[in-house]
């Protein structure tokens, strides 16, 4: 076998050749007088590298054929085939070249009309004129940005170790092809990548937000979010963001200084670390906890969040007063109250007599679980809810005159769990909507309160009373009804009413707190409250000590109403320590005394049942100040600014510093020096190193250093790129590798031609691409003939254009658009859960969806779960720079259009719309609307015989039921031929 | 292909030939590969040097099993439980934890070669003297999205190619109608497809999952393997109607490289759709068969289905295949309760496939792999757990030219610390590699500027393991 030249020999010596050196020297004199291995000490050397030298003003070459060159592009090109005596390869036919052009400029097939419009165009500037429609395009920037987005290792979920959604990223996918479509020009589009947020505010608010978001380029990395070594997953974040931004700007590959000094490349890592000093300057994570957060910001301008946040404050401090004045007045409403504790005691005592009871487990219908062991006990039995769905409980209460009555309940819940109550079956009247919805602390029967529900009205009467509610239920104890009665004296019936039913409830209870007092409850006379007494203190024995139990130590009382005032004494005397405690420590949670702290809370719980009542007690001129309040915080909570937006985006650190050089890249192992921010030395011969204030990051400087018009790596980077997007191939074919092991460019004149323009330009990038489409060379069609193919199968000199596999978005979007399927409709998210959910979690749940016609752009970009159409085309990572798509072959793209869905329903499509004919059409005539449907053009004469012949062979099959089939097999195969497949 | 050239050359060329595809020229390399692949770019090619093992059956148990508890036997554990561990933990915890636990489960010495292993794994006990245990494993990553990609990737800090990607860029696949590299049930969660994608590496060498973690493995599939409702002469008057219009449409092109791999990879998935489902569906295989991976019991049934397919992609060429027991293993807490399911549902499975592989002759060059991300401190956390470690557990090998009936390294008194003979994840991967011929600082490509390797800038061959 015949042993080829390596692919790095033939591309140099072919690059030599067109850089002027001559062949028979053997070898480029800088490349091969470099060492092997970079030196830090001197640069000098490495300055000589292609790349690093300055970008020259080439002349257009002359050329001998000039009927062929239609740009300056041409005569580089051609003049480099006139010295190995090649000519260029015929120019491509309409329908190759318009569907070269739609894909390469917007991702998509062209429609037929526009195929057919360009055919008919016989005017001179036909050409032209489809170039600029497709660069007006909308689509035009969405093609343009999945290029970009490649490069910035877009995704919608952070991948690695948490994958959780980054639920904003989608602004600043959006914003590329935003920038794209207005053609802002590339110089400002770098820099509001790396330091958008540094800008001076623009006076537009939609750049104001541009800007914001455009530094997502900087969080977008996958980062290891449950790294627990947070300094190092801080280091991380920082050369992520370095490596990406060195391939993606200057083709450098920089990562590999973290730890050493390049191997090749003259990049010592202490000019690493004099970068990192910038990106570890720059605020790209939230928070550093367990699983730490990436940095966003919400889109606005600085006035805009100023008056927001001086709202905010305003809010606060309104609801706060506002907070303070109601607790203070509620707090005098309940000491007013205690001070009429014995009489409250004993008149709810009474009412309670009166009042109605509903133990929640014996509902007549329903379908609330009952349950006496875990939330409840033998003696409180609970109802809850074992699963979501609608939950309920009827009550059949039988009354036997017309009257209304108050409902309360005692229950327990740890989360809000508000339900809905009515007064007579599941059509009644709506008693309350959203009842119980203060959570208690808890769910066990130590957690239960009670609380007022409202007001029910009856005639007499059985009535289903109903709660109910459509997911989980709170744990409900029972129910009381309390009839709306007077009561006893100068007392609020209110606040006696909830007294009473607190009563009520706990009267069941064998330990309640109040089981001391319920043995006077109803010793009217002396003589039962004797009998009381002795009661009461032989209970006290066989029960847990309450409370009151201190009092049936004094001598025997004389009256029900006696014991209530020794209770209302021990009280108040408990209520002056705990205002002494709280004096001394305005934080105090207890008395620190059991039994006193005890007291305390079961008083105040007899008056927290009806918060209504309370603040109906409130002196009217005080609740008149309260009201003022209220209404104030009503206004500012209705004039609250809507929240802003928010987006992937960076901000300055709040304090600035240097960074050392980390050894072998440990931040455990740090050199003594810091090194100052600044970026790398070995250009410093042709841009002068960024000056950084010690205020700042230095991403600002950074940006305006590679923009310096005399950088040898940002234009030529560019040009490169924009060249490879729309050729397939770059004139450097490694478009983020511009070091020394990388292969020299194809056409180096032409590079530094192109670049220069580009600058001179304002970084024009729609004329650019212009003027790289409109070239001859553009326009060659990609047969080179057998001869060249062999002679050069890589197309080093650019003899005939570059044949391309379609990437994963190009198939999908051309299955979509030539069925008829595509939603064109742009931007916006496709991401179904919330901003920070897993995306995959543990149980290896996908909540990512796939099934919608938007362009493949759109799609949810899932790392570590990319949608199988992406990755089984190329797409396989979203979490790394990708320079270019490789282009692969494998039984799994066959299988894959073969058998996915897709296809098939793009064919059966394209198959539907082939048969919307004139009648007595022929199978040659439907056989040809296929074939113009999905490649443009009508079938040769052998190509229509083999498809009439497949159709026989289809219909004999088993499969053919279906009339149909064998005319959507038809297309399928059209799908997987290799010419949709490609674009020539 | 030449025969005059030594194998090794004729193997690293080709592999500088896929470089090319690294470098990002799509098309060119279809020229390249054209020239260096009779077939196609997973076609069988030579080791580096003469392999011990062709393939790898790798039983991941995701989670983290612990040591302590299953295979190294730590009598001091016992006598000072309850008492505070005598050493520093380590800088970087994941969670806090408090004194010495002593294992719940007791340890027996097994087989000729007198291995510990505790009650957990009875079955798998019988097979000690074909096991090659290394119980002094350690790594850097204490919580696990970091620690499954550095053990399946070799890094727990960048998006890297997968050792199954690895070894089939290095080895190419022994079955054409099938894919190369197969992962039955992986997970999602923790790195996800990038413990089985090829990053930087072509996508031919990604790892194909079958179903994943959420399914079960009886219903779990290869995406896009089956045809559905149309009928197989259907389909082939298709893909002759195809091959014909391609034939004519690549005739016209000078025969590019890139236009004829895809007429034949059509060929190739027609054959794929026919023999991977024979392969993927077990019922063929006898009630004895079954019962022996544990089939006929619903607790092991899952495990045993995963394990009985890894048998019969092993048979069938396949060159990496991955078992998943997926996120089971992480007790933090109901050590006792949990451990003792997880093992009952691995145990008979995998005593079945070591059983099975070694009657039909195919132990000897099967490299079987158990292993978690890590194993768990041998402190508690709260009453009844173990919080993740990853400075010392145990993995063990079978079969593929390892030592049989071997122990290799320990880790200190109480099993926190790997500290005899350590063996970092690196060195597992470099040992693998070469038990597969593949010598880890060869195996390189470039992306990016760099040679990149599995292991990176590290990683020791433990020759020790070798048979």
């Amino acid at each position: 076998m015949r042993r080829r030249m390596s692919l790095r020999t033939r591309i140099a010596v072919l690059a030599w050749i067109a850089l002027g050196f001559a062949a028979a020297r053997g070898a480029d004199p800088v490349v091969a007088e470099l060492p092997s291995k970079f030196d830090a000490s001197d640069f000098t050397r490495w300055r000589e590298h292609w790349a690093f030298r300055a970008v020259t003003r080439p002349t257009p070459p002359t050329v001998a054929d000039t009927a062929w060159i239609t740009n300056d592009v041409d005569r580089f090109v051609l003049a480099r085939l006139e010295v190995d005596g090649l000519a260029p390869a015929p120019e491509a036919d309409r329908t190759t070249l318009l569907r070269r052009a739609s894909y390469g400029l917007t991702g998509l097939p062209p429609t037929q009309d526009e195929v057919d419009a360009f055919l008919a165009d016989a005017e001179p500037g036909a050409w032209e004129r489809q170039v600029d429609r497709l660069l007006a395009s909308p689509h035009y920037g969405e093609r343009m940005a999945r290029h970009w987005l490649d490069l910035a290792r877009y995704a919608d979920s952070n991948g690695l170790d948490e994958n959780l959604a980054l639920g904003n990223a989608w602004r600043y996918r959006d914003w590329v092809v935003r920038s794209f479509n207005a053609n802002e020009p590339f110089d400002r589009f770098l820099t509001k990548q790396l330091a958008g947020d540094l800008l001076p505010e623009s006076a537009d608010r939609a750049e104001v937000e541009d800007q914001l978001t455009a530094t997502g380029f900087l969080v977008l990395g996958p980062k290891m979010l449950a790294e627990q070594d947070k300094p190092k997953l801080v280091m991380d974040v920082v050369d992520e963001q370095l490596d990406v931004t060195a391939r993606t700007f200057l083709g450098l590959t920089a990562g590999c200084a973290r730890c050493h000094d390049h191997k090749f490349d003259p990049l010592p890592a202490r000019d690493y670390y004099a970068l990192a000093g910038i990106f570890k300057n720059t605020a790209t994570m939230a928070n550093l906890e367990f699983v730490s957060r990436w940095n966003q910001r919400e889109l606005a301008p600085a006035a805009e969040l100023a008056a927001r946040d001086r709202h905010v404050e305003r809010s606060n401090a309104v609801a706060q007063e506002l907070a303070n004045r109601e607790s203070a007045a509620r707090g005098e409403v309940r000491a007013r109250f205690r001070r009429e504790f014995a009489r409250v005691l004993v008149a709810a005592t009474d009412a309670a007599s009166g009042a109605l009871m509903l133990e929640a487990e014996t509902y007549a219908r329903g379908n609330l679980h009952v349950d006496h062991e875990h939330w409840g006990s033998a003696e409180v039995g609970v109802i809850h809810s074992h699963v979501g769905g609608t939950q309920f409980a009827e009550y059949d209460v039988t009354t036997t005159e017309p009257a209304t009555w108050h409902l309360y309940a005692r229950y327990a819940q740890e989360e809000s769990r508000p339900i809905r109550v009515l007064a007579d079956g599941a059509d009644g009247a709506v008693v309350a909507a959203s009842a119980l919805d203060a959570v208690t602390g808890g769910f066990m029967p130590e957690h239960q309160v009670v609380a007022r529900i409202g007001t029910v009205t009856w005639s007499a009467g059985t009535h289903g009373l109903r709660i109910e509610r459509d997911s989980h239920f709170p744990h409900v104890d029972a129910l009381v009804l309390m009839r709306d009665e007077p009561v006893s004296g100068d007392l609020p019936a209110a606040l006696v009413r909830a007294a009473a039913a607190q009563l009520a409830l706990e009267r069941r209870l064998s330990t309640s707190p109040w089981r001391t007092w319920f043995a006077f409850a109803d010793a009217r006379t002396s003589e039962a409250c004797r009998a009381a007494y002795d009661t009461a203190t032989t209970e006290r024995n066989a029960r847990p000590r309450g409370p009151f139990d201190a009092l049936l130590d004094m001598p025997m009382p004389s009256s029900r109403e006696e014991f209530a005032s020794r209770m209302q004494a021990q009280s108040m005397v408990v209520d002056r320590a705990w205002d002494a405690r709280l004096r001394a420590d305005a934080n105090a949670k207890d008395l620190g005394d059991p039994e006193l702290d005890a007291l305390r809370r079961v008083v105040d719980r007899l008056f927290a049942v009806d918060a209504a009542a309370v603040d109906a007690a409130i002196e009217p001129s005080v609740a008149a100040e309260i009201a003022t309040i209220r209404t104030e915080r009503d206004e500012l909570e209705r004039t609250k600014p809507a929240p802003f937006s928010r987006a992937l985006a960076v901000r300055d650190a709040e304090t600035i510093g240097d960074v050392a050089v980390h050894k072998r890249g440990s931040h455990l192992e740090l050199e003594p020096e810091l090194v100052p921010r600044g970026a790398f030395r070995v250009f410093d011969h042709l841009v002068p190193s960024p000056v950084i204030p010690p205020t700042s990051s230095g991403r600002l400087e950074l940006a305006r250093w590679m923009l310096h018009p005399e950088h040898p790596l940002t234009s030529r980077v560019a040009v490169n790129r924009l060249w490879a997007w729309q050729f397939g191939a770059g004139i450097v074919r490694q478009p983020s590798n511009f070091g020394l092991r990388t292969e020299p460019p194809t056409h180096p004149e032409l590079l530094d031609w192109l670049a220069r323009r580009f600058v001179d330009s304002g970084y024009d990038v729609k004329a650019m691409l212009r003027l790289l489409l409109t070239s001859s060379t553009y326009r060659m069609s990609s047969v080179a003939g057998a001869a060249l193919a062999q002679a050069d199968p890589d197309n080093l000199r650019i003899a005939r254009q570059f044949r391309r596999r379609l990437d994963a978005e190009q198939v999908r979007d051309g299955l979509l658009r030539i069925s008829g399927q595509l939603d064109p409709t742009a931007g916006g998210t496709l991401l179904t859960g919330a901003d920070g959910d897993y995306v995959t979690n543990d149980q290896s749940a996908d909540a990512a969806r796939y099934d919608v016609p938007r362009r493949s752009l759109y799609l949810p970009i899932i790392r570590n779960a990319m949608y199988d159409l992406f990755s089984t085309f190329d797409y396989a990572d979203a979490g790394v720079h990708l320079e270019c798509r490789p282009a692969t072959v494998g039984a799994h793209q066959s299988l894959w259009m073969m058998n996915s869905p897709l296809v098939r329903d793009a064919a059966r499509a394209v198959a539907a719309a082939s048969a919307t004919a004139p009648t007595n059409d022929s199978d040659a005539a439907r056989i040809e609307r296929i074939w113009r449907a999905v490649l443009f053009r009508a079938p040769r004469v052998d190509e229509l015989q083999r498809a009439q012949a497949f159709l026989e062979r289809a219909r004999a099959s088993s499969t053919a039921g279906d009339a149909e089939s064998a005319w959507v097999g038809l297309a399928h195969v059209l799908f997987e031929t290799n010419e949709f497949m490609h674009v020539d | 292909m030449s025969t005059e050239r030594g194998r090794g050359d004729l193997g690293s060329t080709r592999r500088d030939a896929l470089k090319a595809l690294g470098a990002g020229f799509g098309w060119l390399s279809f020229a390249a590969l054209a020239q260096a692949f009779d077939r196609s770019p997973t076609a069988a090619r030579p080791a580096h040097f003469a392999p011990r093992a062709k393939r790898v059956i790798f039983l991941f148990m995701h989670g983290g099993p612990s040591q302590v508890d299953t295979f190294d036997h730590k009598p001091l554990l016992d006598r000072d439980h309850g008492k505070p561990l005598p050493f520093a933990k380590p800088r970087i915890q994941f969670a806090q934890t408090g004194n010495l636990l002593k294992s719940p489960w007791a340890f027996k010495q097994h087989g000729q070669s007198g291995a510990w292993v505790s009650e957990l794994f009875p079955n798998v006990a019988r097979h000690v003297d074909d096991l090659c245990f290394v119980k002094s494993m350690h790594g850097t990553n204490e919580a696990h999205g970091g620690a499954l990609l550095a053990l399946h990737t070799g890094s727990a800090t960048f998006v890297r190619p997968s050792m199954g990607s690895w070894v089939l860029y290095g080895l190419g696949s022994e079955n054409d109608n099938l894919p190369g590299f197969i992962t039955i049930c992986p997970t999602l969660g923790h790195g996800g497809v990038n413990n089985w994608s090829s990053a930087f590496l072509p996508g031919i060498y990604q790892g194909t999952p079958i179903g994943n973690a959420s399914v079960p493995s009886k219903s779990a599939t290869i995406r896009h393997l089956e045809r559905g409702s149309v009928a197989p002469e259907f389909q082939r008057a298709q893909l002759d109607l195809l091959r014909d219009l391609n034939t004519e449409h690549a005739a016209c092109r000078d025969h590019d490289p890139m236009l004829e791999a895809r007429i034949e990879s059509y060929e190739l998935a027609f054959r794929m759709q026919t023999e991977a489902p024979q392969v993927l569906d077990v019922d063929g295989e006898s009630a004895a068969t079954k019962s022996l991976y544990g089939m006929d019991d619903p607790i092991t049934e899952n495990f045993g289905r995963q394990c009985l397919l890894a048998r019969r992609l092993a048979e069938s060429g396949v060159r990496f295949i991955q078992c998943t027991h997926s996120y089971k293993w992480d007790q933090h807490d109901q050590l006792k309760e949990l451990h003792a399911k997880n093992a009952r549902e691995v145990d008979l499975p995998i005593a079945g496939l070591l059983h099975d592989l070694k009657v039909r002759g195919l132990l000897d060059d099967t490299l079987v792999l158990w292993a978690g991300e890590f194993g768990r401190t041998p402190t508690a956390q709260g009453e009844n757990g173990r919080d993740h470690n990853p400075h010392g557990f145990t993995i063990w090998m079978a079969g593929g030219g390892t030592k049989p009936g071997f122990s290799f390294g320990a880790t200190d008194d109480y099993g926190f610390y790997a500290e005899r003979d350590k063996v970092h994840v690196h060195d597992l991967h470099a040992t693998m590699l070469a038990l597969l011929g593949l010598d880890h600082e060869r195996l390189t490509y470039r992306f990016a500027g760099r040679d990149f390797r599995l292991t990176d800038v590290e990683g020791e061959v433990v020759t020790d393991l070798f048979a």
